[in-house]
């Protein structure tokens, strides 16, 4: 049972303060596995990654097992001060040839995880979470004398809140020490983490909790009268994953910022406004003159502020209730994908036991194969939603037992009538071409993953802005991922396809857009007479051309402004100008 | 070619005797619920938006005579009256509706002839496409034309395309058939193509607004699969997220009719300045730049679209994968679009199916990039094969998200022994899914016995905003009612599944402790200084042992503990005094003063507020000695905080005090010109600033 408080008390997350992590690289590699390289390598991608978002996540970076006389510590180096990652330590951290480090002569941990919690300790900002991850393998234990301090230490960090997590760095699998078997069981009383040794692997590892665990909602799941169980909602997938946007004067280089002035201002029908006069005019807006409006039936029909308010929502409070259950075959993602769906999770914060009762529905909702049908209203102001929860397991790839999709289902209102597009001449195809076709498909099969396509316009961005920043002439290569590999689709025979399937083209009637306006305005057009024009222009008629007509005089005459947009009385006013 | 209207529509509503009374008593009259169909027809038109679609009113058996029918065969086609011609749809038309019956009597064929008149004669300069008569009477007064008539008549309408549809009276009740009329409007109707509808059934097919129908415009491209094939294809969207009322617009309120002013309007000014000295600066001498960790990297328009080409227009396939690979968390965006073979391409449209067929058979669906417009940002799409069963087979193409929006989240294992469930448990849940099966939620007497089917149930947010435009409109000054209890079903569950589910529910009730926990109260550090909490801080005390312990304080203490070392609430001016001597500043004090002020602003003011008042104004003083703005940020944050919790009271002693911000007339530091600002702070509009939001904690405000 003490277990399990332990794994609740990490659970504790705060929503105010940035997470707060410090990477602790052993750099002691007396048998030269080059563990520390992978390590440094690896914590830079992931440095990078929190430069591209511009976190505010505090990171510091620590060497243990180093030789380095300016240290004030023994062994142990402060590479990155524990904030808000910036370029210049970035660079620092970079520069660094792990290589030629000078190695301690033996290995001590208890310093190195006292320096952490002294760092975390001397840290100003609020932390919502304290992390340790160390970067190490682990075969190679302190030495002995070391052992005792190194637990005691550890209690420390326990009792402080630190997590310390172990990253085991490896090409290959081996027997861990003892030592770091004692420690981890001390640490999370988990399972022992299995080797990884590519660097994309440890970054991610290491970049594993840098999105904040914050819930979009908490609410109450309301299954029957007197049954509820808490849960919370996730959202998995990032909306906005642009680098954030600035704006900087020209003159200062200072960061502009912006705000949106409402004032209410005079207006005098039929008068021509003067801006300066209109600036004089301007007066606070009260809320209690504001009114929404909205044009039907030829009238317009107004609210007051209260009342927008309320019929945006009327339907009380945030929650999520079960209204009944379907048979999955009925959620058809090819028919009823509305938007990105959300994770719901049990929440034992609100609710005692809402774990177990989730397990339970699903596991029955697997096994009767249906989905809950459920209105949603996740916040005060969000409007209510009809979703399906759908059962699943390791979302993304994320490591989760259980929980469930929170699919969000169209309305009528969403729905577009398309059964005029369908077409019922479609003649039937032959087992020829589903041959040569399933043959075409089956060559091109691949398995995808979620993260298996990367943004390739982003991408681009971030090494650009790399390049600026850091000040190099080189732009990083990147590959990209989304286009497909043009050798997979050498073997289709196209010609064959084309025989069988094609000549492609449009063969029914096309309506020509293009041509007919054309011929209708050299109609028009046709009858401009030069003499006609002239008489116009001096009889002040030249109103009596259409603005097609109007057009092709001006354009005759080479007239140099923009003739689109314009007006028949702004297309008369040119014709005067050029014509006399 | 004149304009074209889809749709034109004539509601004749019977107005006359023979429609006043109820079939029973103490229900309503024939005449009110046609007249409630009749407005609400109109009501569905208006808000449908349908801007191609045409309504007219006619009046039978309307004491005036009034039809451009009538004027050519004078003492003909008495009490008819065309009250509103062929228009879009107004307000003004259901306004017009009479309230009650007249004494009069119309023939209905009459009223027909001259619907079809005014179809014929009464429209200018549009042509209309479909023409449409909703005929509301209870055929109580007879017609008096002879049959010939009749099927003259009838042949003209049927030349014309005239549709006749009759609500009201249930024409095919044969028990209840009362004249020889109901014989004449069942072959109008049949003739013509119509419908005849009792109430019920009207109404309830008028019971909640259709959105306003859009035509998807196709996005044309060509689907390849490698280098060589290149299918034309045509796309177009299926489901969006478009709200139903469209956006709205903002106005203020004339104090007199409460109605939109013609005099005012709102301005709406984006501001820029710079984020140092505030002074303004203009939207074109800025640069954009991009912040990289916790720099500013500036950038050119020019190295912005340098950045990547996309390349030309185009959806290209990638690859197929196993059907079982796309799951729902990898679907992005908005709305999902179908895939046909091209318009008018007869081989394209049969190369598509083939390719559905296979993929069914495979069970696989293609990935492919699409670049919506040339050199835009490509994006990634499934393309699923989808069935249609009423209309055939097509491509669905949704979004797919790319590595980068996935977030890095860890959840708490929930695989643990204390988590653990019994079969019991897991079975109690299985019978409430059989009890809760919303395929079963209606009986038979139903047409469909599912509930809540997708895509047909409506949403009850868009109905009840358009229930409130319509109300607002036919009651401009009454408040605005609740949700009809129609739209409050659609949170209910259906009751036959309720009924079903309640045994279950007991059994899950039983198996599961479900304790709920009291949320803790939070530390934050607002509540803390809000009156409830302070009463137990020590402030309180010191307040009671005053008078006792100023006496010993200044009589036996020794120098060192008299010390002032910080500002008290009990004596926050001397206080002040005694730390500036010893060499502190004002901005070193500033906090404590603020916290010492804001102690006593919100402890003493049940009974005085003079010690606060005199503290305050001591203190503003000082700010407008050397620095005002002190003061000032700081009593705006005061009055920000107080607004939000409404403490009116502490506002009023503000400004009764004259203890609002330093002007500029009191100091020249200060960066207040007048008070203007602060006279309707708590109502103006106040002033967007465009934050720059982690994103982490954008999408968390995201709407679900």
């Amino acid at each position: 049972m003490d277990s399990d408080i332990e794994v609740e008390e990490c659970e504790e997350f705060s929503y105010r303060g940035n997470a707060g992590t410090i990477i602790l690289i052993n750099v002691y590699d007396p048998l030269s596995c080059k563990f520390p390289q992978i390590a440094h390598v690896a914590t830079c991608q992931a440095l990078k990654h929190y430069l591209r978002t511009s976190t505010s996540h505090n990171v510091g970076v620590v060497l243990y097992g180093i030789d380095d006389p300016t240290s004030n510590i023994k062994n142990v180096l402060e590479v990155m001060p524990l904030a808000p990652p910036n370029m210049d330590d970035y660079k620092k951290l970079k520069n660094i040839n792990i290589l030629a480090l000078k190695q301690a002569k033996e290995l001590r941990l208890s310093d190195a995880l006292w320096y952490c919690n002294k760092m975390f300790n001397s840290c100003t900002k609020t932390l919502s979470s304290q992390t340790i991850i160390l970067l190490s393998r682990l075969d190679t234990p302190p030495l002995s004398e070391d052992e005792t301090p190194t637990f005691d230490r550890i209690v420390e960090l326990n009792n402080s809140e630190i997590i310390l997590k172990l990253i085991n760095l490896s090409d290959s699998e081996y027997e861990i020490h003892q030592f770091y078997k004692d420690l981890l069981f001390e640490v999370n009383k988990n399972s022992l983490p299995k080797s990884v040794w590519k660097i994309e692997d440890v970054t991610k590892l290491i970049l594993n909790e840098c999105d904040r665990h914050l819930a979009t909602a908490q609410l109450i799941f309301e299954i029957g009268n007197n049954v509820s169980i808490g849960i919370s909602i996730y959202k998995l997938l990032k909306s906005n994953i642009e680098p954030k946007k600035v704006y900087l004067s020209n003159e200062t280089n200072a960061v502009v910022t912006s705000d949106t002035k409402t004032t209410k201002v005079l207006v005098k029908p039929d008068t021509d406004m003067d801006i300066d006069r209109v600036e004089e005019q301007e007066m606070p807006l009260l809320k209690s003159e504001l009114l929404h409006c909205q044009e039907y039936g030829n009238e317009i029909i107004a609210f007051t502020d209260n009342e927008f308010k309320t019929i945006n929502n009327p339907f009380g409070p945030a929650k999520l209730k079960l209204l009944g259950f379907k048979p999955e075959t009925f959620l058809c993602k090819e028919k009823w994908f509305l938007k990105n769906c959300s994770f719901l999770f049990p929440n034992e914060k609100s609710i005692e036991g809402s774990t177990t009762a989730l397990k339970a529905m699903h596991q029955a909702c697997i096994e009767t194969k249906t989905v809950a049908i459920c209105v949603i209203c996740s916040r005060i102001n969000s409007k209510p939603n009809i979703v399906a929860l759908s059962p699943c397991t390791r979302p993304l790839g994320l490591d989760i037992d259980i929980g469930f999709d929170v699919i969000p289902l169209p309305f009528s209102e969403n729905v577009r009538d398309l059964s005029s597009l369908f077409s019922d001449e479609i003649a039937d195809t032959s087992d020829t071409q589903k041959d040569m076709l399933k043959n075409i498909i089956n060559n091109v099969k691949f398995n995808y993953t979620p993260s298996m396509f990367e943004n390739p316009k982003l991408q681009s961005l971030y090494r650009v802005i790399e390049a600026k920043a850091l000040k190099q002439d080189d732009i990083e290569p990147f590959v990209d991922t989304t286009k497909p590999l043009n050798k997979i689709f050498n073997e289709i025979d196209g010609e064959q396809f084309y025989e069988l399937f094609g000549p492609f083209g449009v063969t029914a009637v096309k309506r020509n857009s293009e041509t007919k306006p054309a011929n209708t305005k050299l109609q028009k057009t046709a009858d401009v007479n030069i003499d006609v024009l002239d008489q116009r222009v001096k009889d002040r008629k030249v109103n009596m051309y259409t603005v097609p007509q109007l057009k092709d005089i001006l354009k005759h005459k080479k007239a140099t402004e923009a003739l689109t947009g314009l007006n028949k009385s702004n297309l008369v006013d040119l014709v005067y100008k050029y014509c006399s | 070619m004149p304009p074209k209207i889809d749709q034109g529509l004539i509601i004749i509503l019977d107005n006359g005797r023979n429609v006043a009374n109820a079939d029973e008593k103490d229900k309503k009259s024939f005449y009110e619920m046609a007249r409630e169909c009749a407005a609400r027809i109109i009501e569905t038109k208006i808000l449908s938006q349908a801007k191609n679609s045409y309504v007219g009113v006619i009046l039978l058996g309307s004491k005036n005579t009034k039809n451009s029918v009538a004027e050519q065969a004078p003492g003909e086609f008495k009490h008819i009256e065309l009250l509103s011609a062929l228009q879009t749809p107004t307000w003004q038309m259901i306004r017009e509706l009479p309230e009650s019956p007249s004494k009069s009597k119309g023939d209905w064929m009459d009223a027909l002839i001259v619907a079809a008149d005014h179809f014929k004669n009464g429209v200018y300069g549009v042509k209309i496409i479909k023409t449409k008569i909703i005929l509301l009477t209870n055929f109580c007064t007879l017609t008096k034309y002879d049959h010939d008539e009749i099927q003259q008549v009838l042949n003209g309408f049927k030349a014309d395309n005239l549709e006749v549809n009759v609500i009201g009276p249930n024409l095919y009740d044969e028990g209840h058939i009362k004249n020889n009329d109901f014989e004449l409007a069942r072959l109008f109707v049949e003739e013509t193509k119509g419908v005849a509808e009792p109430f019920g059934s009207a109404m309830s097919f008028l019971l909640f607004h259709q959105r306003k129908s859009v035509n998807s415009v196709a996005w044309n491209s060509d689907l390849s699969i490698g280098p060589d094939l290149k299918i034309p294809i045509s796309s177009y969207i299926k489901i969006d997220d478009k709200p139903v009322v469209g956006k709205w617009t903002k106005k203020v309120k004339d104090p007199v009719t409460s109605k939109p002013s013609k005099e005012e309007a709102i301005k709406k000014e984006r501001i820029f300045y710079n984020a140092e000295n505030h002074s303004k600066v203009k939207s074109d001498s800025r640069t954009k730049g991009y912040q990289y960790g916790q720099q500013i990297i500036p950038f050119t328009q020019n190295e912005e679209t340098e950045l990547y080409a996309s390349g030309e227009k185009g959806l290209t396939v990638y690859g197929f994968t196993h059907k079982e690979n796309i799951q729902w968390q990898c679907l992005t965006d908005v709305g999902l679009s179908y895939i046909f073979g091209r318009k008018g391409d007869v081989n394209a449209q049969q190369t598509v199916k083939c390719l559905v067929e296979c993929l069914l058979e495979l069970n696989l669906v293609g990935v492919a990039r699409r670049v919506c417009i040339s050199n835009y940002a490509p994006k990634m799409y499934a393309l699923i094969p989808n069935v249609d069963n009423e209309n055939g087979i097509c491509l669905s193409m949704i979004q797919l998200c790319y590595k980068e929006n996935i977030k890095h989240m860890v959840f708490p294992p929930t695989n643990l022994k204390k988590y653990s469930c019994t079969d019991a448990q897991v079975n109690a849940f299985k019978e409430l899914i059989e009890a809760m099966d919303l395929t079963k939620a209606y009986d038979d007497t139903y047409d469909d016995t599912e509930a809540f089917p997708i895509g047909e149930t409506v949403s009850p947010t868009a109905q009840y905003i358009l229930d409130c435009i319509a109300f607002r409109s036919l009651n401009p000054a009454a408040p605005l009612p609740p949700p009809r209890d129609e739209i409050m079903t659609l949170f209910k569950v259906p009751p036959l599944v309720e009924m079903r589910s309640r045994g279950a529910l007991e059994k899950i009730e039983k198996l599961f402790p479900l304790n709920k926990i009291e949320p803790r109260p939070k530390k934050n550090k607002q509540q803390q200084e809000s009156p409830q909490t302070l009463t137990v801080l020590p402030v309180t005390k010191k307040a009671e042992n005053e008078p006792f312990e100023i006496p010993k304080i200044s009589l036996f203490m020794d120098k060192n503990s008299t010390e002032t070392t910080s500002i008290g609430t009990m004596n926050p001016i001397d206080d002040y005094k005694a730390l500036t001597n010893k060499g502190k500043s004002l901005s070193d004090l500033a906090t404590e003063m603020t916290e010492s002020i804001q102690s006593l602003l919100y402890y003493n003011l049940h009974d005085d507020s003079k010690k606060a008042v005199n503290a305050m104004k001591f203190f503003r003083n000082e700010c407008i000695k050397s620095d005002p703005s002190i003061y000032n940020n700081w009593l705006q944050k005061l009055k920000i905080s107080l607004n939000h919790e409404k403490n009116t009271k502490v506002l009023e002693v503000i400004n009764e005090n004259e203890l609002n911000v330093i002007l500029k007339s009191e100091s020249s530091l200060s960066t207040y010109e007048n008070e203007d600002s602060q006279l309707y702070e708590n109502d103006t509009i106040p002033n967007t600033l465009p934050v720059v939001i982690d994103p982490e904690v954008d999408a968390l405000f995201d709407e679900m």
